[in-house]
Formats: C-alpha cells, sequence, structure tokens
C-alpha cells in the first residue's frame, strides 16, 4: 500500500503529463477507492477528460461485438450449407423416384418396334 | 379492395390454367377422388427437370379396392378417349396400362397422362403420372425404356 504522498506526487505527474501508463494505472486505481477530499480536483479533472476521450472515441466495434459477428456469421453460413444440401439431396430423392416411376412406366409399355417385326416375321 | 380481389383472381385462374389443364384427371391430383393422405405424390418442377426436357412432372401412387380404383380407371379412360395418340393395355375388362400424348399446350409443350395398375391380391396398384415438356414420346422412351437400351 503506498503512501497518500505517493498518489499526491503521481496527481501532480499526471497535471504535468509525466506519468507512465502503468503510473495512471495505478492512480486511477487509487482514485476509485478514495474518498480524500485533497484528490477531488484531479478526480473531477481526470473524469472530466475520461468523459470526453469516451465521446470523442470513434465508433469501434468491440472484440465481444467481432466475435459475435464472426459467430453468427460462420452459424448463418452453416445453416445455408445444410439446408442447400439437404434440398438437393431431397431434390435427387425426388429425381430418383421420377426415373424409377418413368423407368418402370416406359419399359411395361408393348415395344412397338418388336411387335411389328414379330408380325412382319408371321405374315411371312 | 377491388384491385386485391382482382389480383387474386388472376392468380387463381392461373394456377387453375397451370393445373393439369382441362383433364379429368385433375380431380384424381387435386384428392377430390381419393383423399391426398391415402397417395404418394411427387410433384417436381423447374431446372432440375431440364435435362429430360420437361418442365413438369406430377405423380400419384396409391393402392385402392376395386370401387376406388374404377373411379380412377374411368377418369384416365376418359381423357383418353379423344386422344388417338396413345397407347393402351386392358387386362380383364381393366385397364391396367396407358401413354397418352395429350393435345399440346398453347404455347407448344408436349403434355402426357401415364397410367399404370397391378392388382395385388384384391386391391390395385395405381401409378399415375402428368408430364409436361418438350420431350416427344420417343424421347422419353429413349430416355427411360431400359429394354431398348
Amino acid at each position: 500500500m503506498k503512501s497518500k504522498n505517493y498518489y499526491k506526487q503521481l496527481s501532480r505527474n499526471w497535471f504535468e503529463a509525466s506519468i507512465t501508463p502503468a503510473q495512471e494505472r495505478r492512480l486511477k486505481q487509487f482514485l476509485a477507492g478514495t474518498e480524500d477530499p485533497d484528490f477531488n480536483q484531479i478526480k473531477a479533472v481526470m473524469g472530466f477528460f475520461e468523459c470526453g476521450k469516451a465521446l470523442n472515441r470513434p465508433f469501434k466495434r468491440t472484440v465481444a461485438i467481432r466475435w459475435r459477428a464472426a459467430v453468427a456469421a460462420v452459424a448463418a453460413a452453416s445453416i445455408a450449407i445444410v439446408s442447400i444440401g439437404a434440398r438437393q439431396a431431397f431434390n435427387r430423392s425426388k429425381l430418383a423416384s421420377m426415373e424409377a416411376t418413368l423407368t418402370d412406366i416406359f419399359s411395361s409399355g408393348a415395344d412397338v418396334e418388336t411387335e411389328l417385326g414379330e408380325l412382319f416375321n408371321d405374315e411371312l | 379492395m377491388r384491385r386485391i380481389i382482382i389480383i387474386m383472381s388472376a392468380l387463381l385462374s392461373g394456377f387453375i390454367a397451370m393445373a393439369q389443364e382441362g383433364l379429368y384427371v385433375e380431380d384424381l391430383f387435386e384428392g377430390r377422388v381419393i383423399p391426398q393422405s391415402y397417395m404418394k405424390r411427387t410433384f417436381i418442377s423447374g431446372a432440375s427437370l431440364k435435362p429430360y426436357g420437361l418442365d413438369t412432372y406430377k405423380s400419384l401412387e396409391f393402392t385402392v379396392g376395386e370401387g376406388a380404383f374404377h373411379k380412377v380407371e374411368v377418369l384416365v379412360i376418359r381423357d383418353a378417349d379423344d386422344v388417338e395418340d396413345k397407347e393402351t393395355t386392358y387386362e380383364d375388362g381393366h385397364l391396367t396400362y396407358a401413354v397418352i400424348c395429350l393435345p399440346p399446350t398453347k404455347n407448344g409443350k408436349n403434355r402426357f397422362l401415364c397410367f399404370q395398375a397391378k392388382k395385388h391380391k384384391s386391391l390395385w396398384d395405381v401409378t399415375v403420372v402428368y408430364l409436361r415438356g418438350t420431350a416427344t414420346v420417343g424421347d422419353l422412351e429413349k430416355m427411360f425404356n431400359k429394354r431398348s437400351n
């Protein structure tokens, strides 16, 4: 646990922009947990800047949203592929059924050429 | 509202015209002779039929008793009545086989009605097929008559 003076020094350094990112993180952690009125000024200024940064930050998709979008895209593609595959299989099965039915019908009828040939031979 | 009624009537008349185009067997395909749940129906249309020279394939397969078979037989015989180009087979006074070349549609598509019935004990196994497309009966014979291949 660092002393109050340490954080006061960090605060001053922060105002002078001579603070490292690690020190800034440490300072923010401390400010989030302290009720000491000596730090009210830096809290207000830092809060103002954080708020301003958030408002001016260009819209960026977070990693979570990107992941969700990627998962949704993969799921949609999978559903599309499965449904296309199922549809093609269904169509193939219907066409196979059609071919079987028509083969049965067209192979069952009288063979005209054979009948004519037989008739011709009988007459001879 | 009036516009909707007109559009609906136009669509309905289109569907009616697209069915079996004025055939007696239309009642059979529509399930008015034998309940649809008793029949195995296969309807195919569109690009998948292109290799066969067809654009519509409708088939019904069912097994029925003597009374229902007679009703179906009568419809097919009526459709075959005025057609010259047909091949029919009768066994014991019953129509058991028919390939009927129906008059072509207004836009020149060929139409065929095929019928096959096989008696199995006291029941009839019946297949009725309606085909429409550019294929001729000769083309269909070449494609599907395995005896001649």
